[in-house]
């Protein structure tokens, strides 16, 4: 019987301890900051989060940089909106 | 041994198809649509009601908020890791990780119900204001995604106990895992939008 091949799932691993340290950070400054940088990281967190999902839990490092691109622009474009609406306030 | 460079070469460049079904793709992009118009929605509303906003925002909870990401990017993590060992082979090893993800996602409906009984009681509902009316659907709409991400990890975590899946046949785990990691993805710009930024 052939040995099982045993990768460990490192990317992965670190990409979700990168997630759970980036989610503490945004909530933690959630709790009393304000203005227009507090918005700034907020976003900027929740677009790199995103992108780790998109890239090591959905799978899309590897395929065709179409799907990297048009998820990216998912991002990108929710996380225009909502800067542009939070900072013009 | 020039061949030996190129041929590494040709393998670094060797694209992978995209993961699970391509229908499953299409619903992905329809559902996240869906989602960025109720957040565009959100942001906009709360520009014209700023003070509303900002005031009732105080009265949720942001701790349940951040459990439940804790929560939901965890069981994204184990379908990850399940989708792994399965490509290796390791069945077993997969579907351990899959009843991970379930658990894990049973709880986050768990605090989830715990959070509505608590904002209920705090009278919070649909009608009582803008931001709350935005705060109970955006929450409600993203929690019976969830139901219906663990119904999919069901049928595919019993179909992985039964051996129906193998390292060459997986394109079941693959499609309810990007469903699944949708419902995370959704929810961690739900939670910076409606727990997070004010």
């Amino acid at each position: 019987m052939p040995a099982l091949k045993t990768t460990h799932p490192k990317p992965c691993t670190y990409a979700w301890l990168l997630l759970l340290f980036l989610s503490t950070a945004s909530y933690l400054l959630g709790q009393d900051k304000t203005g227009t940088l507090f918005i700034t990281s907020v976003l900027c967190i929740t677009v790199i989060k995103g992108h780790l999902i998109i890239r090591y839990f959905m799978g899309i490092r590897g395929v065709k940089p179409l799907w990297h691109i048009i998820m990216g622009t998912y991002l990108a474009i929710i996380g225009a909106i909502i800067g542009i609406a939070y900072l013009s306030q | 041994m020039p061949n030996t460079h190129s041929d590494s070469a040709v393998q670094q460049v060797v694209l992978q198809p995209l993961p699970g079904d391509f229908a499953i793709w299409i619903f992905i992009f329809a559902e996240l649509s869906v989602f960025a118009i109720f957040f565009a929605a959100y942001a906009i509303t709360r520009n014209t009601h700023l003070e509303l906003f900002n005031v009732a925002q105080t009265h949720i909870n942001k701790t349940y908020g951040y459990i439940n990401t804790i929560l939901l990017l965890t069981s994204s993590y184990c379908v990850a890791i399940a989708n792994r060992y399965i490509k290796e082979g390791r069945s077993t090893a997969c579907t351990r990780f899959l009843a991970y993800a379930m658990m894990l996602g049973a709880a986050f409906l768990a605090v989830k119900i715990a959070e509505f009984n608590n904002d209920f009681a705090n009278g919070i509902t649909l009608s009582s204001n803008l931001f709350d009316m935005f705060y109970i659907s955006l929450t409600v709409f993203h929690f019976m995604h969830v139901i219906m991400g663990m119904v999919i990890l069901s049928v595919v975590t019993y179909k992985s106990y039964k051996g129906k899946y193998n390292a060459t046949e997986h394109t079941g785990i693959e499609t309810g895992s990007v469903y699944w990691h949708m419902v995370d993805l959704v929810w961690i710009i739900l939670f910076s939008l409606v727990y997070i930024l004010h």
